[in-house]
């Protein structure tokens, strides 16, 4: 029992610190993302489409790439949703 | 003598006398009281002269002709001035001068007829057509997703409200400019002027420009087949899009631009996206990521699911299987070629004394004792006869 444990806590290591990198890296995204324009976000999201259909992933590629699309999407769907149209009238003195 | 005597007969016969200061106050008093004090007049323009800040213009029709004064106040609010040879449209009065009995026509407003629209759309069309400005091959692509547009309309119009709903609706990730600009008259520097200040202003960062009027008659319109505004906007470096009056009207701007809808709502539909398709479009993404993950997952429990069979096959387990089923076998071919086999079947083996296996009758003598081997125990027998075969 006591080595199954101490089995269980090392993957859960090993998992754990790729995790740790992926989370820093979507944090980070998710900060940077926020300043996207739609046009760029959806084309990001373009590409990660085009890279499952066309690259061999591995699985942790894919969970990285999956996890990333998911931000652009909800990225454009967010603007979508929450956007007011910004009109502003300048008038040009001569 | 004789003269004086005449006139006086006249005088005498009724007929009323003026001096010439009288005679031109009473015609100018029977035009006042039996003339419109306003008409519109329908004509060309034959002459046009500018004389210490009046316009001073010859009109005809083709059979008959009369002068007309624009006078310099009232010039300055013209939003149109005529030359040589348009065909006008005037709101006018009489005007008649008492000290020389001169009689024109004071222009009140002036506006071209549409032949004269129509004739200045077409010298200009053919000259920016001969330069190749209104070629297809000069449309740019307009934006898929611009961050801000410009809009070049006057305001307040129904006009702008339309194309604001529009926008609101269609795509309001946009952020829009508006640019108000006088859209009737003789206000094409005004516009230009504009123009150049917005496509100047790179702080600005307008993806498109939409020139936009809502209807009215085409003679309203004339400002967009000015020459010189429409080469700027066929030379702009931000791609155009116009919505100039109604689906008819077709103005010299719509051809130098890169993209014509027919109307200002027509112009921002042109160039904004659509929000609903979009939206579904993103709902297909989302579906097509969960397809290729599902798929994915699926394609790699059958790989594994495939090493796992090839690892089982190489188990300890399975080796001493395939060793215990080959001795099986091996065993079961032995046990196929074994004597107890035929022994059952009714064969029998004979030995000799010495336990020699009789193959041959030559090895048998006659008398000799040997032995019989059966399935069940053996006989002992005595050679009568020898045949050979």
């Amino acid at each position: 029992m006591k080595k199954l444990k101490s089995d269980k806590k090392d993957n859960n290591s090993f998992d754990s610190y790729d995790e740790n990198i992926d989370k820093q890296i979507i944090s980070q995204l998710q900060n940077e993302i926020k300043s996207y324009t739609y046009e760029e976000s959806l084309s990001a999201l373009n590409k990660v489409l085009d890279k499952f259909q066309n690259e061999n992933l591995n699985l942790n590629d894919l969970q990285s790439y999956y996890r990333k699309a998911n931000l652009y999407l909800k990225h454009c769907q967010l603007m979508l949703d929450k956007a007011e149209l910004e009109f502003k009238e300048i008038d040009v003195d001569f | 003598m004789q003269d004086s005597a005449s006139i006086l007969e006249l005088k005498k016969q009724g007929l009323p006398t003026y001096s010439l200061h009288e005679l031109n106050t009473a015609i100018g008093t029977l035009l006042e009281r039996g003339f419109a004090p306003r008409f519109i007049l329908n004509c060309s323009i034959y002459k046009s002269q500018l004389k210490k800040g009046h316009l001073w213009l010859s009109l005809h029709d083709g059979t008959s002709s009369i002068s007309a004064v624009v006078w310099s106040s009232q010039l300055k609010k013209l939003k149109f001035t005529p030359e040589e040879g348009d065909g006008v449209i005037i709101v006018g009065k009489l005007n008649f001068w008492e000290s020389r009995a001169s009689l024109s026509v004071q222009v009140i407003d002036i506006r071209p007829a549409l032949s004269t629209t129509l004739r200045r759309f077409e010298v200009v069309s053919s000259i920016l057509n001969k330069e190749g400005l209104t070629s297809e091959k000069r449309k740019r692509k307009l934006p898929s997703f611009p961050g801000t547009i410009a809009i070049m309309t006057s305001s307040p119009s129904s006009a702008l409200s339309d194309m604001l709903r529009t926008a609101k609706d269609r795509w309001p990730l946009t952020k829009i400019l508006l640019f108000p600009i006088p859209v009737q008259g003789e206000v094409s520097n005004q516009i230009q002027l504009i123009f150049n200040h917005i496509i100047s202003t790179k702080s600005y960062n307008i993806q498109a420009i939409v020139i936009a009027r809502g209807g009215g008659s085409r003679e309203d319109l004339m400002v967009f087949d000015d020459e010189q505004l429409c080469r700027l906007i066929a030379n702009s470096p931000i791609p155009t899009v116009t919505g100039i009056g109604h689906e008819d009207d077709l103005t010299v701007a719509d051809l130098v631009s890169d993209c014509r809808a027919s109307t200002p709502t027509g112009s921002i539909i042109s160039v904004l996206p659509n929000k609903d398709f979009e939206i579904q479009n993103l709902i297909l993404k989302a579906h097509r990521i969960r397809d290729f993950i599902l798929l994915f997952i699926r394609k790699e429990k059958e790989r594994l699911l495939d090493k796992n069979r090839i690892w089982s096959s190489y188990s300890p387990i399975s080796i001493i299987r395939k060793k215990s089923q080959s001795l099986t076998d091996k065993k079961n071919i032995l046990l196929a070629y074994s004597p107890d086999k035929l022994l059952a079947r009714g064969f029998c083996i004979l030995k000799d004394k010495s336990g020699r296996i009789i193959k041959s009758v030559s090895n048998v003598k006659s008398r000799q004792i040997i032995s019989a081997i059966l399935v069940d125990g053996s006989l002992d027998i005595k050679v009568d006869k020898i045949n050979s075969k």
